[in-house]
């Protein structure tokens, strides 16, 4: 399979940000709006391609969700962004990937970033009586924006 | 024989009685560390399964935001102890790349060397208590033996015996003697020859192959949509081992394969663990002639500072594919560390993918995954 048409696809509901060349494959980033993650994650299913991991980052004023996608059969990584909107809620793609139902439980409990139609919303890690904790979020007032830990927004 | 019983299970299925919840864990010997799995029985077959993990959890994320970058490296090691030096390794080439620091070739030879040595240990206990899983007890005592080997040259280079704080950014922490090599290329001879016992001993075992053989499928679908990575995945017949796909380090100087399985069964998980065992060795004899002369490490500021941006790096740990992914402010502490860890994702499918067979079976699988749970929790 060709990655240029991969890219030709999710170009259409992505803006890429960054393209690094690692030695010897390539880590392609971008970023994604929270309502195009749902059908960016289908394209790149429908291409064989593994989700390897989501996790979030605490960024003024709302946290990014971090995707980070590999085709185990190419050299090729992609990593895309997205920053949630005021209400902190992305679209679960857990229906899409399996694997993303534990991430997204993690970041749930970990950020406290709500991922809509995600079914199963018990706490994975942390104890039933840690909900609320959030103790990956900063200490008030330390947490950067997303220009001063070097995320492109557009 | 009356048959009072099978009237009595009948019974019980009318009233629907027959179905019950098994709790395995957090103490159970097949669980391999503090895993809980809830168990949703129909007489002797699994219908359900719920994972309960975070018994160790102890929030290594965390402790990276709260210390200087270089002062986390002891804590890699604490995810996996099992496997600890490429968890090392990630951690350092991760700062490396971010820093930009270059690393003397001998530094990277003997990073190189020890984590293949490490990843011989992990395998071998990994074959032992897989084995033990399945009731046979003679071979761990074998692997034990052998593992013990391994233990004792590392020891004397690195000054601990499992969880190994060893690599440095820039280097390694000491250097390798006359002596080490010596010692690994005798352990080399060695293990070669100890192939064909494990191979009489289990392969050609009726027992062995009944309790393995198309028990515990994973398709590369199912892999794709959990991640599983590692020879988990290998198994499945898909070839992606990171340090072929994306060589970093020293990898692509040396000749081996990637050993994969066909059909996606526990015994096509044990060959790829074997057949990556021979070609560690491989590595390991060649990485040993190739050694060259010179530093160990590189000039590094004692205050690390870690340019402004976000950045992974990915290696080949002994269960599958440790990728490390940090976004840093500029200063010498990390802004956030993710540590993506191989076991979270092969857990994730054990629902999945054990869904309808016997309980004992199911300890057969979770043994053929090669569970860490302690990296799980982290």
């Amino acid at each position: 399979m060709d990655t240029g048409r991969v890219i030709k696809e999710i170009e259409k509901i992505s803006v890429k940000t960054d393209c690094i060349h690692i030695l010897p494959g390539v880590e392609y980033e971008c970023s994604v709006s929270a309502e195009n993650i749902r059908d960016f994650a289908s394209v790149l299913y429908k291409n064989n391609y593994m989700l390897l991991y989501l996790t979030a980052i605490h960024l003024e004023p709302y946290p990014a969700v971090v995707y980070q996608f590999v085709w185990p059969e190419t050299k090729f990584r992609i990593r895309a962004v997205v920053f949630c909107g005021e209400n902190k809620t992305v679209p679960t793609i857990s229906d899409i990937y399996n694997g993303a139902n534990w991430y997204e439980r993690e970041v749930m409990e970990f950020f406290g970033i709500d991922f809509d139609g995600l079914e199963d919303k018990r706490t994975l890690i942390l104890d039933e009586s840690d909900k609320g904790l959030y103790p990956l979020l900063k200490k008030e007032g330390k947490a950067l924006d997303a220009e001063a830990t070097g995320f492109k927004t557009n | 024989m009356t048959f009072k019983n099978e009237t009595e299970s009948e019974n019980l299925e009318k009233s629907g009685q027959h179905k019950f919840l098994l709790n395995m864990g957090p103490q159970h010997p097949s669980t391999h560390g503090v895993l809980r799995l809830v168990l949703e029985m129909d007489g002797e077959y699994v219908t359900g399964i719920d994972p309960v993990i975070g018994y160790g959890h102890r929030m290594h994320e965390k402790i990276a935001e709260v210390r200087p970058a270089q002062s986390f490296l002891p804590n890699t090691a604490r995810m996996d102890y099992v496997c600890a030096l490429p968890y090392n390794h990630g951690y350092v080439s991760l700062l490396e790349q971010m820093t930009g620091i270059e690393v003397p070739e001998r530094a990277e030879y003997i990073r190189v060397i020890t984590v293949e040595l490490n990843r011989l240990a992990s395998h071998l206990l990994w074959l032992g208590t897989f084995l033990l899983d399945l009731g046979a007890f003679t071979p761990i005592l074998y692997c034990f033996d052998d593992r013990e080997q391994i233990l004792d040259i590392l020891e004397s280079v690195t000054g601990s015996r499992l969880t190994y704080s060893f690599h440095r950014v820039g280097g390694v922490y000491k250097d390798i003697d006359d002596n080490f090599i010596e010692k690994s290329r005798a352990f080399i001879k060695r293990l070669e020859k100890r192939f064909s016992v494990y191979d009489k001993l289990v392969t050609g075992n009726i027992i062995f192959r009944k309790r393995t053989e198309g028990v515990g499928i994973v398709t590369s679908d199912i892999a794709r949509r959990y991640g599983i990575t590692g020879p988990n995945l290998r198994g499945s017949g898909i070839s992606y081992d990171v340090r072929k796909a994306f060589p970093y380090s020293i990898y692509s100087k040396f000749d081996f394969e990637v050993p994969v399985g066909k059909n996606g069964d526990c015994l096509d998980r044990y060959y790829v663990r074997i057949n990556e065992m021979k070609q560690s060795l491989r590595i390991l004899s060649q990485a040993l002639d190739m050694i060259p002369e010179g530093d160990i490490r590189a000039k590094v500021p004692k205050k690390l500072k870690i340019p402004k941006g976000q950045s992974s790096f990915s290696v080949e740990a002994a269960r599958g594919e440790l990728c490390y992914y940090m976004v840093s402010d500029g200063t010498d502490v990390p802004y956030r560390l993710k540590a993506r860890v191989p076991s979270y994702g092969n857990l994730s499918a054990l629902a999945e993918i054990c869904e309808g067979m016997l309980l004992a079976d199911l300890v057969a699988v979770m043994g053929s995954f090669d569970l860490v749970i302690p990296e799980i929790d982290r």
